[in-house]
């Protein structure tokens, strides 16, 4: 306790400095008398008895620095002198401090801004009770000798929960969309279909009613919602009376019977509005089929489970259930944390954006060192005279650190400042891939992080300064010429342009293989014309078309109304559109051959049309013919097959006239016979390989559709089109909806906006990185220049030509651009698998591009000596000859 | 050498001190030092400067205070005084120099 008050004390006295010297100086002077009375009445002389005084004391200033010493706390009156005296050094060179604190303030404010968007959206945990406990769980299967997972069978899920002692829960839920009837029309909003469990799973009450039962996952019972708590406040206004009152939903009422709490969300970052229970019914059969891998699952560990015994049991059960049905026999379960499942994608953006700004930080410091450096050697006398009253190596080092660090502070909290705005802008620019509804802010982790930023780059820009300056010579500094004693500065000058080149370099590299990127998806074959092509989602009333024959009926109307539009070529209904993520993978069954052995069955993407698809799509036919109005269900099954499929199976062979089936379970009766050869389409993604298909004509499917995507082929303008087909829509059947209406050329641009958004990003950083590598190397060539004009003048005196002198600058500049580039292509190549998954149709290691940024970055090096080299030329060696 | 007496006294300093201000009484640092070194014997050879950084830490831990007074030849001192905590304290230092220096007598008897 004590040394924590006499810390107090000392900390105190920092603060009245003044009286506590006056007092010293007056307790001094009154023991130097009282000594000397003493010293005079043994018989000394007055000057004598004072001398002797003085003696006895120890001398007065150094007893007056013993007892400041004790007195304050003089590390830390140092450091404030220095942090007093950095600011009075910085305040004399606005220029240079300006231009330190604007370009860190960037780089922390940049990295602060990608921490915040990481620290929300990634690190922080998820908003749910216990999140640590939460999984999801799929199955994985081996099929065509690859790994796949996905989702999850009822049956099989039912088989984990009666077996898994290490769960507390376990619950399966779809997401899907809600038509919500309002007084104005419908709106389509995002729903989900959950078991009761999913929200003891969770763990969230709601914050009015009550959640779902488990009777409610029954049919009969089944005609109850829970609302999210904006879509209450905005579509109910907020009412309290909702409970127990009916809304219709998908053309049915249903009951609300609670209100989830603000914030509440699931599945995680699906911004689900509604939550409708879900039930399996004896009108669609393949629920409760063991090979249907339809459903998510999510799971709550028993308290006490770990992770790693969870995944051993449910591999155990798994092996098991292997055993037991044959439908299992290439089937596993994989179990992930929900909180990993979750943030998987964000991460790896949230990664390449925070290593680009993380280097344009580098670069920034890197800049701001090499500024320090040039002011250095203007400073070289002050230092000199530093040195020369007593300051030691280590008390100029920590000087010039300290400016640093006063810069770095400056920029840091100038960086926060404008961490927001950026966030901003980051979510604002088109494309962003990152989910909506979250608070980025700045907490206690970002502040953290922005110190610890700061306190890198006043370190990393202030060390290499502060080392070279101290290292300076007393002698040459106060006696020798400017010229001279800078000479010594130039080399780590020169080493810091390479680093910025190589820098710039790595962010270059990045940006080219992304824009190469987007050129390739521009350029990707689809298979199909996306111009003039109108889509939209057409969903019939839930519960009316429960037979697949009246929805083909509703759906076939509607097409020849379209097709009576003026301006409308042609149009047809599909289950999918191309160019989106699909989970139809489908095994089926070729007539006349063998049972594949596990593992190795045939598979295909599976899709149904209704009308003129393929002509409305452009997907031209390449053998057999296209189907026609005989393709109802009462005639022979047909099946059109893309290209990809038929050279998949039929390699050499011709599979018109062949029969198929699909579904796992052996095809008694169910055989469709291949009709027609189509032509391949990009059907799953534009940057996904094309996968073989099978089209089938909806009208003789066995299961009903009540949602489909119209196709429109339009003369000119699609978008127009839109008004007439909603009232052709109307005229059919006034009850069905309409949503996301786009054009083709949308739909592709969606499915890449991620892409081009990251593109975007690095492109813009790598400019940045561009401007500060030419700043740095223009620094140090033009220095270079300066220094050297003595000798340059000496060597145009004795008849070199201004050309030669021109070469000798840009070969320097040359230099130190192929070094930067050379260290550059080392680390690009070192930190290429980072964009893997963001960089397509190219390799990350993309001979080309590598090159082309390459001599972008050598053309901007030689760019920025270009100017140094024609001030070399025109040196007048009289001048410079003089000025020595 | 010099040093090596300097710092035995500095360690026995803050004793020597906190003894002499329960004898005198408040007293100011002149009077502490000439007290010392008189009692002494002037064997102690005292660098008088080195008082009042140790008056000063022993005011910093709160066993001393000071005032400024006034002189029976009417100048002006600063006046230290034993505080009850720095009584305590020359008590737990009395204690341990004994002991040590017990200790200090036995090795060294001991080794002879």
């Amino acid at each position: 306790m004590e040394w924590l008050r006499a810390f107090a004390r000392r900390l105190g006295a920092l603060f009245h400095r003044d009286r506590l010297e006056d007092e010293l100086a007056d307790e001094l002077r009154f023991h130097v008398e009282m000594e000397a009375d003493a010293n005079r009445a043994a018989g000394m002389d007055a000057d004598e008895a004072r001398r002797a005084a003085l003696l006895k004391l120890g001398g007065l200033e150094r007893t007056k620095a013993l007892y400041r010493e004790q007195r304050g706390l003089p590390s830390v009156e140092s450091l404030v002198q220095d942090v007093h005296h950095a600011g009075r050094a910085l305040r004399r060179s606005p220029g240079f401090t300006a231009v330190a604190v604007v370009s860190l303030a960037l780089g922390i404010g940049a990295n602060t801004a990608i921490f915040s968007v990481g620290n929300a959206l990634v690190l922080r945990p998820l908003p749910y009770p216990e999140p640590d406990q939460l999984v999801r769980l799929y199955e994985n299967s081996i099929t065509q000798g690859s790994y796949g997972e996905g989702s999850v069978s009822l049956p099989n899920l039912n088989d984990w929960r009666a077996s898994a002692t290490t769960f507390a829960e376990m619950a399966c839920y779809t997401g899907t969309d809600a038509n919500l009837a309002q007084d104005d029309g419908a709106l389509r909003v995002p729903a989900a279909r959950v078991e009761a469990g999913v929200f003891r799973a969770l763990g969230v009450e709601p914050a009015m009613g009550r959640v779902f039962l488990d009777e409610e996952n029954t049919l009969g019972h089944e005609r109850v919602a829970i609302l999210s708590h904006s879509l209450w406040l905005r579509q109910f206004g907020g009412d309290p009376a909702i409970l127990g009152r009916a809304i219709m939903i998908n053309g049915t009422d249903h009951v609300v019977v609670g209100v989830m709490p603000a914030g509440f969300d699931f599945p995680p970052r699906s911004s689900t509005e509604i939550w409708l229970s879900f039930y399996t019914t004896p009108e669609q059969p393949w629920q409760l089929q063991r090979n249907s891998h339809a459903f998510e699952v999510i799971g709550r560990l028993a308290r006490g489970a770990t992770l790693a015994g969870a995944r051993a049991e449910l591999s155990r059960i798994a092996a098991r259930l292997r055993h037991e049905y044959p439908e299992d026999a290439t089937r596993g379960v994989v179990v992930r944390p929900l909180h990993q499942d979750t943030v998987e994608g964000t991460a790896g953006l949230v990664i390449v954006l925070g290593g680009a700004v993380g280097f344009v930080l580098l670069l920034a410091c890197a800049n701001v060192a090499n500024l320090a450096l040039a002011r250095a050697v203007a400073r070289r006398r002050e230092l000199a005279v530093r040195m020369a009253i007593g300051a030691g190596r280590l008390r100029l080092i920590r000087l010039l650190l300290i400016e640093s660090l006063v810069l770095a502070v400056a920029g840091g909290l100038a960086g926060l400042a404008i961490s927001g705005p950026i966030v901003t802008a980051l979510l604002a620019l088109p494309g962003n891939p990152l989910p909506a509804g979250y608070t980025i802010g700045i907490d206690g982790a970002v502040l953290l992080y922005c110190a610890i930023a700061t306190l890198a780059a006043g370190l990393l820009a202030g060390v290499m300064p502060a080392l070279n300056a101290s290292r300076l010579s007393l002698q040459t500094a106060l006696k020798e010429g400017e010229a001279r004693a800078s000479l010594s500065l130039t080399r780590p000058r020169s080493l810091l342009a390479v680093t910025e080149v190589a820098l710039a370099l790595v962010l270059v590299i990045g940006a080219v293989l992304m824009l190469v990127s987007l050129r390739r998806l521009a350029a990707f074959d689809l298979g199909f014309n996306p111009d003039h092509l109108l889509t939209m989602t057409v969903s019939l009333p839930e519960g009316r078309y429960d037979r697949n024959a009246d929805a083909v009926q509703v759906f076939g109307r509607l097409i020849e109304r379209v097709r009576a539009i003026p301006g409308v070529r042609s149009a047809g209904l599909v289950s999918l559109l191309p160019v989106q993520k699909s989970w139809t993978n489908w095994r089926f069954w070729i007539a006349g051959r063998d049972e594949a052995p596990p593992g190795y069955e045939p598979f295909a993407e599976n899709r149904t049309f209704v009308g003129n698809f393929f002509e409305a799509m452009g997907i031209p036919l390449v053998a057999g013919r296209l189907p026609t109005d005989r393709d109802l269900v009462d005639a022979d099954k047909v099946v059109f097959i893309n290209r990809r499929l038929a050279e998949r199976y039929w390699p050499g062979g011709n599979p018109v006239g062949q029969r198929i089936a699909g579904g796992s379970d052996p095809p008694d009766g169910r055989w469709m016979t291949v009709a027609g050869i189509v032509g391949d389409v990009r059907s799953a993604g534009v940057y996904v390989p094309v996968q073989g298909v099978m089209y089938m004509p909806q009208a003789q499917s066995p299961q009903a559709l009540s949602s489909m995507s119209l196709v429109i082929r339009a003369e000119t303008d699609p978008a127009g089109l839109a008004p007439a087909v909603r009232r052709a829509l109307a005229d059919v059947e006034p009850n069905a909806s309409v949503y996301r209406v786009l054009t083709m050329n949308e739909v592709v641009d969606r499915s890449v906006a991620g892409t081009r958004y990251l593109s975007m990003l690095l492109a813009i950083f790598s400019a940045v990185a561009l401007v500060l590598a030419i700043l740095g190397v223009y620094g140090v060539m033009a220095k270079l220049v300066s220094q050297r004009a003595h000798e340059i003048g000496v060597r145009m005196a004795l008849g070199a030509e201004a050309r030669a002198v021109v070469r000798l600058v840009l070969g320097q500049g040359v230099r130190l651009a192929l070094l930067g580039i050379g260290s550059g292509l080392v680390m690009s190549l070192s930190l290429n698998q980072i964009l893997r998954g963001f960089v397509i149709g190219i390799s990350t290691t993309d001979f080309t591009s590598y090159t082309l940024a390459a001599a972008a970055i050598l053309a901007v090096a030689v760019a920025a000596t270009l100017l140094p080299a024609w001030r070399a030329s025109r040196v007048d060696p009289l001048v410079a000859l003089h000025d020595e | 050498m010099a040093d090596r007496q300097t710092d035995v006294l500095r360690g026995t300093l803050d004793l020597l001190v906190l003894k002499t201000l329960e004898t005198l009484g408040p007293m100011h640092g002149w009077g502490i030092a000439r007290r010392i070194e008189q009692v002494s014997g002037d064997a102690l050879a005292m660098n008088q400067g080195t008082l009042y950084p140790a008056l000063l830490r022993l005011e910093q831990r709160g066993w001393i205070d000071s005032k400024w007074g006034v002189t029976e030849n009417n100048r002006r001192a600063r006046y230290y005084v034993l505080t009850a905590r720095g009584r305590r304290q020359l008590k737990v230092e009395e204690e341990d120099w004994a002991r040590m220096s017990t200790i200090i007598a036995r090795v060294l008897g001991a080794s002879e």
